[in-house]
């Protein structure tokens, strides 16, 4: 595919590609190689400091760390949500507005989209407030249990910290993976689904063995999506849980939250430096085994 | 008959779990709206209860004393600028990478930009600050416009390449016929199609650069902060001025929802554009 | 047409760099940076903008480029701002323990007296914490860090009289809990509250004032008996119900909150915090005092406290004569007695200048500067010298110990090994 060669492709090709070119590796790429390279030191960039090379030093005092593993579990509790909450969830209401018959379906999908243009950190203080003592939320659970002095517990226990994080995920997220799946099935030829309707199948029939097998490629993309954007959020969880995202006794912390008040604000850079580089290893890794997870789920994907 | 009845229970159970869904989505703004018009007496003593009189005076006091002026302007400087800059840069990138010769370098760079996707923010924070330290772009717009615009880039050349790929090379080829130049042909040919891609990257990358929180606090300083870290400090919970807090942020959600409302559709399939390609 | 539209971007491009460097200026004026602190929602933050508007306005020949920040904002920008060499001319600073140490670490830190006249100040607020005395903060006041408010309207109500002993405390439990009420607010679940408040005080109670600098200087442990009995205490305070989960619940605002809505009947917190009681009839009915006498206590009735953070000049804006003149200017205003007067009118803090005349206190705050002054021993609080990760682990081992994650043995343990690491 492509066009032909021709004379001053070169320089088209170079002055095309230059900015964009620049501004990642002046802002994006630089920066990484330059953590990469002072994780391996003990460079804090404190006035009349000696740069020390320690090998590896850093990295095993972050794996001596509790709060590390704390923080990873979180991450994978969050990627968790995401691929095996908001991406089935999002399927379901497509599937069922897609099949449902149902009218206004522009207007649902306004309002489920909604959270999305919301800065992700407003979502957070929202939620802080709406299950505080003095939120709706809570007034809400206190009708429900007939307690009027309830309030949610759930910051207390490790085992229930991420709960609050996951329900303001599910809020946010399951209407864009509902627009996406929707958008997909629309494109779906009909025919297939109406001779399967005609054969007498019922819709949980359908849905599992011709509509999931269709979106194969669509879901794989987005627990992709889902996976990466799980290991990257730091506003909501800032906002959301106590102590700007470390909650009670270091419950919430996840990884990027980790790095900001462990290593950010006491200014150990080169320690937060070596935190960022494994937060990135470890998404490439989480990324490659989805592609082979998928490749080998659906070995006859085009393309 | 069994089939009409089954017709309307399935109708009537997918129109509740939708209008559920709907309200569970809609219900804590709602709240947050109504309680921002409450006196800071009246948030505390009863969650559901409407205010008694309207508290605009909550309003103008977290205008006046959480400088949203300043953090409104800045925030649409950014916005427009990062669109801009992105578009222009990305598109010019885009094509290259779609169509040009010279595959193999293209393949190379473009999966290094593609890298970018999976970079966020804070995991560049520490370097990027001290660069632009010795740039000394900290606490300017530039500084921020010019980050906003990195970091914009990967998504944005994604999109935009997979797009002019699913274009002909016919209509590029007629035009080299015709006797125009590369730069001719991109100008005249390539942009006016690619428009609606472009509107799609305008979208994404708006979206995102006036919601941006982390690198929008650290890099920059009074005069030259946008809305969300204006609104964190604004909002935190140390004192319990909660319509104060509730009052600003609304103030930030107002224009990006009233701006959805007009332009549901429109953003709706901008931002799902960008991973509809499975 | 696309030509013009390339030309368009790549003016507007331009625009951009010109218009976001538009911030300098260049005439006659000596420009001075300087970071600010306050919570410009509340009445003090207000007062610490309306202080540096006069300012301004009183001296047309220094362009004042001025931010103000509060609590984690503050100190992010702070750090920063040292970090990238951009110090700041005049800021607020603390005088000594977690909060100075960046400041230190970057050198800025430079004794004060030089540009004031000590003679001028309360002469507590004028001892250094460095080495040689030297004073790096001319505090704008004299605080007590942890104040135990009673409302005795409520506690009438309940047909109880303020607590003075624990034993009476714990006796009132049952009759404050039927009432649905919480014992004490206390924001248990925000970390630094835990170090700066309860612990500090406790360690006063069993340590005496000398304690929390043995502490730093390696005289005592965390592991030895004052400092133990003070985490054992707190195990108590959760063991007898005197706190419960909510506490743990319940960040800074909340517990203000709790008590300004009569839904506890004591407090605990800062002696900053008596003037965020606006309510004239709460105020009247509030008792200012310190935390009732705890089992076993060696030093009764201490609270602890210290000059409050102030004002100073870095090192860096010594450099330039123009800039130092201009710096000093700044700070003789903004610690003497005008702003001293005004701060003790808005937000009831005592001063620390020897203000002539009379002083206006923030209605129901003239309490603080009583409570001082009625209280024989100030102790210390921990982070007026111990910083770093102890001051990190140490109020998350409290919350620990409210979560009933750890007992106070391994509380004290983890805190002693933090410091020894440190």
């Amino acid at each position: 595919m492509g066009i032909g060669r021709r004379k001053g492709d070169l320089s088209f090709y170079i002055i095309m590609v230059a900015p964009a070119l620049l501004f990642f590796i002046i802002i994006i790429a630089g920066p990484i190689v330059f953590s990469l390279g002072l994780s391996f030191t003990n460079y804090d960039f404190k006035p009349n400091q000696i740069i020390e090379f320690i090998g590896l030093d850093q990295y095993i005092r972050i794996f001596q760390d509790n709060k590390f593993w704390v923080g990873l579990q979180n991450n994978l509790i969050v990627v968790a949500v995401s691929v095996f909450g908001q991406i089935p969830l999002g399927l379901i209401l497509a599937y069922l507005l897609f099949r449902g018959q149902v009218r206004f379906t522009a207007f649902f999908q306004a309002m489920v989209f909604l959270p999305q243009v919301i800065s992700t950190v407003v979502v957070g203080i929202l939620f802080r407030n709406f299950f505080g003592i003095r939120g709706a939320g809570t007034a809400i659970a206190r009708v429900l249990v007939e307690d009027p002095k309830f309030n949610f517990t759930w910051f207390l226990q490790r085992e229930t910290a991420m709960v609050p994080i996951a329900i303001a995920l599910l809020w946010i997220y399951t209407g864009y993976f509902m627009l996406v799946f929707l958008a997909n099935m629309q494109k779906m030829d009909k025919g297939v689904l109406e001779a399967a309707s005609i054969d007498g199948a019922n819709e949980f029939m359908i849905f599992f063995r011709i509509m999931v097998p269709a979106m194969a490629g669509v879901i794989l993309v987005n627990a992709i999506l889902a996976i990466s954007g799980s290991l990257k959020g730091f506003d909501m969880f800032f906002a959301l849980a106590p102590n700007d995202g470390q909650g009670l006794g270091n419950a919430n912390l996840v990884l990027p939250t980790y790095m900001y008040h462990y290593a950010f604000r006491p200014q150990k850079y080169a320690f937060g430096s070596a935190i960022s580089v494994i937060i990135v290893t470890i998404s490439i890794v989480f990324i490659m085994i989805s592609n082979y997870v998928g490749k080998k789920l659906n070995p006859m994907r085009e393309r | 008959m069994k089939k009409k009845v089954y017709k309307i229970l399935t109708k009537t159970a997918v129109y509740s779990i939708f209008l559920t869904f709907t309200a569970m989505t809609v219900y804590p703004m709602f709240w947050l709206a109504y309680s921002s018009l409450k006196t800071n007496f009246e948030i505390q003593k009863n969650a559901f209860s409407f205010p008694a009189a309207l508290q605009f005076s909550n309003y103008a006091f977290a205008w006046k004393y959480g400088q949203m002026n300043s953090a409104f302007i800045n925030s649409t400087v950014f916005f427009l600028f990062t669109i801009i800059l992105v578009i222009a840069s990305g598109m010019m990138a885009s094509y290259v990478f779609a169509k040009m010769p010279f595959k193999r370098t293209s393949k190379f760079i473009y999966a290094f930009i593609g890298f970018g996707i999976l970079i966020s923010t804070h995991s560049v924070i520490i370097p990027l600050f001290i660069l632009l330290t010795k740039m000394g772009l900290t606490n300017t717009r530039t500084g921020v416009i010019l980050t906003y615009t990195a970091v914009n880039l990967p998504l944005a050349i994604f999109i935009g390449t997979e797009y002019i790929k699913g274009l002909p090379d016919s209509i590029i080829e007629s035009a080299f016929i015709d006797g125009a130049s590369n730069f001719k042909m991109f100008l005249n040919i390539i942009l006016p199609i690619t428009a609606p891609v472009m509107v799609t990257i305008g979208i994404v990358t708006g979206l995102a650069a006036w919601n941006e929180f982390l690198l929008g606090f650290i890099i920059t300083g009074p005069g030259t902060r946008g809305l969300p870290p204006t609104i964190v400090a604004f909002a935190n919970p140390r004192t319990p001025n909660y319509h104060l807090q509730f009052a600003a942020l609304m103030i930030s959600v107002i224009p990006i929802v009233t701006l959805y409302g007009i332009f549901n559709k429109r953003i709706t399939k901008g931002v799902i554009g960008g991973a509809e390609k499975g | 047409m696309k030509k013009v539209l390339a030309m368009l971007i790549i003016v507007i491009t331009a625009c951009s760099f010109i218009f976001a460097n538009g911030q300098q200026e260049k005439n006659e004026q000596v420009t001075l940076s300087f970071l600010n602190y306050g919570d410009v929602t509340t009445p003090e933050g207000q007062a610490s903008l309306q202080l540096q508007e006069e300012f301004e306005a009183q001296n047309p020949d220094i362009k004042l480029v001025a931010d103000i920040q509060f609590d984690e904002s503050y100190h992010q920008k702070l750090a920063a701002l040292l970090a990238s060499g951009e110090t700041p001319d005049v800021f607020y600073s603390w005088g000594s323990g977690n909060r100075l140490q960046p400041v230190l670490d970057a050198n800025e830190a430079i004794d004060q007296k030089q540009f004031i006249n000590p003679e001028n100040f309360a002469a507590n607020a004028m001892i250094g914490a460095g080495p040689a005395g030297e004073l790096y903060t001319v505090g704008i006041g004299v605080g007590i860090h942890s104040a135990f408010y009673a409302n005795t309207a409520l506690l009438d109500e309940l047909g109880l009289k303020p607590a003075t002993t624990y034993e009476e405390l714990v006796a009132q439990v049952s009759v404050i809990r039927d009432a649905g009420l919480e014992v004490i607010a206390y924001a248990g679940g925000t970390d630094w509250v835990q170090g700066t408040c309860l612990y500090s005080t406790l360690l006063g109670r069993y340590g005496g004032p000398e304690f929390v600098a043995d502490l730093y200087n390696n005289k005592a442990t965390f592991t030895d008996e004052p400092s133990l009995r003070a985490l054992e205490m707190i195990e108590r305070m959760y063991a007898d119900e005197v706190f419960n989960k909510n506490t743990v619940l319940a960040d800074y605002g909340t517990s203000l909150s709790q008590y300004l809505n009569s839904e506890a009947p004591y407090m605990l917190d800062g002696g900053w915090r008596g003037g965020g009681i606006e309510d004239p009839a709460l105020a009247d009915a509030t008792l200012w005092t310190v935390l009732p006498s705890m089992p076993g206590e060696k030093y009764a009735g201490t609270t602890n406290g210290g000059v409050t953070p102030g004002y100073a000049i870095t090192a860096s804006a010594t450099a330039d004569p123009a800039k130092l003149e201009a710096a000093k200017k700044l700070l003789i205003f903004m610690t003497g007695e005008h702003a001293n007067k005004i701060r003790a009118e808005i937000q009831g803090v005592i001063p620390s200048y020897k203000v002539s005349g009379e002083v206006t206190f923030l209605a129901g705050t003239a309490n603080q500067g009583v409570l001082a002054n009625s209280v024989e021993i100030i102790t210390n609080t921990l982070d007026n010298f111990v910083t770093g990760d102890p001051i990190t682990v140490s109020n998350t081992v409290i919350m620990e110990i409210g979560l009933g994650t750890k007992t106070a043995a391994e509380a004290a343990l983890e805190i002693q090994t933090a410091f020894e690491n440190n």
